[in-house]
């Protein structure tokens, strides 16, 4: 990170490389769209060749990428949101680039019914993740795909570890409630 | 511990958060009541099925991208565009309001002398005279017997008979 707040840019490179993927998916897995999610997740690298001067090692580099992304992630939801309610109010913003996600899954070893299972499976659960409300939608992720501590999860969204075990709380209940067979 | 309490501690103990006694707490309730053992075995079901949501990978172009986004130029609203131009234009508060000031002044005073230089008031109170006048209904003649012309010259007439 010294190197890239010098302005390495093979530093930079090499930075992006180690946690593209990660941060991809964490924002793909809040958001839902493919092209949104790479678009945002650009956006967080930027950000970070912007903001590598301020950096300051107190915590984790991966906290502070995650912060960043958490933000931009909840900025953009909320633009969503207000287009959806003034700007575009036929914009259906659950199942925004259906047909990517649901093709985008090459494993050559499962059959192409095992394919489509899969991956009506993963579109079921990630509506389900985006029917929660924002900052239980992000613990939720931050837990269970990134596997950060409650502590480390509130740094991120920049609360106490008490309000992430209640959000956690409320987003177990209302996952169960989405996803749980009647 | 009653279940009220214990399904609240659900989350933080299938994430491990708990520490030794209160784990055992939970545990031990798990153990002797049947529906909150059923209620976490499902929420843990639940919890599985999140792994079922498939990974993307990042597109070839994804580095150059950001790349490309870092060396654009920035981007600008329309209101910081022609701020910007007003302050290429003016390049101080302090010169521009002064400036101002003169145009405003200047522009007051051309129009004070363009128009008393012109008679603009004088023409416009013999333009208004001429329009009251009845004669300059002349202009339409002849005027056919029965119109309303002919009516109003016919009184205009009687009138100034009166007159005499």
């Amino acid at each position: 990170m010294g190197k890239v707040a010098q302005g390495d840019t093979q530093a930079f490179e090499i930075l992006v490389h180690r946690h593209q993927k990660r941060i991809l998916n964490l924002i793909f897995r809040f958001i839902g769209d493919r092209e949104q999610a790479e678009d945002v997740a650009q956006d967080v690298f930027v950000r970070v060749w912007q903001a590598a001067k301020e950096y300051e090692p107190k915590s984790k580099f991966t906290t502070w990428v995650y912060r960043i992304s958490a933000n931009l992630c909840i900025d953009l939801q909320k633009t969503v949101h207000y287009k959806q309610i003034f700007v575009y109010p036929h914009f259906n913003a659950e199942h925004p680039n259906e047909s990517n996600e649901l093709f985008s899954y090459s494993d050559n070893s499962r059959s192409p019914e095992d394919l489509m299972l899969a991956a009506e499976k993963s579109r079921t659960i990630s509506a389900a993740i985006q029917k929660l409300p924002y900052n239980q939608r992000m613990a939720v992720i931050l837990k269970k795909f990134e596997g950060l501590s409650y502590s480390e999860i509130a740094k991120v969204l920049g609360c106490s570890v008490s309000a992430v075990e209640s959000l956690l709380v409320r987003a177990k209940k209302n996952l169960r409630e989405k996803l749980l067979p009647r | 511990m009653n279940c009220r309490t214990i399904l609240k501690m659900f989350a933080a103990y299938q994430d491990g958060e708990l520490d030794s006694s209160e784990r055992s707490r939970v545990e031990s309730h798990l153990e002797s009541c049947l529906s909150c053992s059923k209620y976490y075995a499902e929420t843990e079901g639940v919890w599985q099925a999140l792994d079922g949501m498939q990974e993307i990978e990042p597109s070839p172009g994804f580095y150059r991208s950001i790349f490309k986004k870092i060396h654009a130029p920035p981007r600008k609203n329309h209101f910081q565009k022609y701020l910007s131009w007003i302050m290429d234009f003016f390049p101080a508060p302090a010169v521009a309001i002064p400036v101002l000031l003169i145009c405003i002044v200047c522009g007051v005073a051309m129009g004070n002398i363009i128009g008393s230089g012109l008679g603009i008031e004088k023409n416009y109170t013999t333009h208004s005279q001429s329009l009251t006048n009845v004669n300059t209904v002349g202009v339409f003649s002849p005027i056919p017997p029965g119109t309303l012309g002919d009516g109003y010259l016919r009184l205009a007439g009687i009138s100034e008979e009166h007159k005499k």
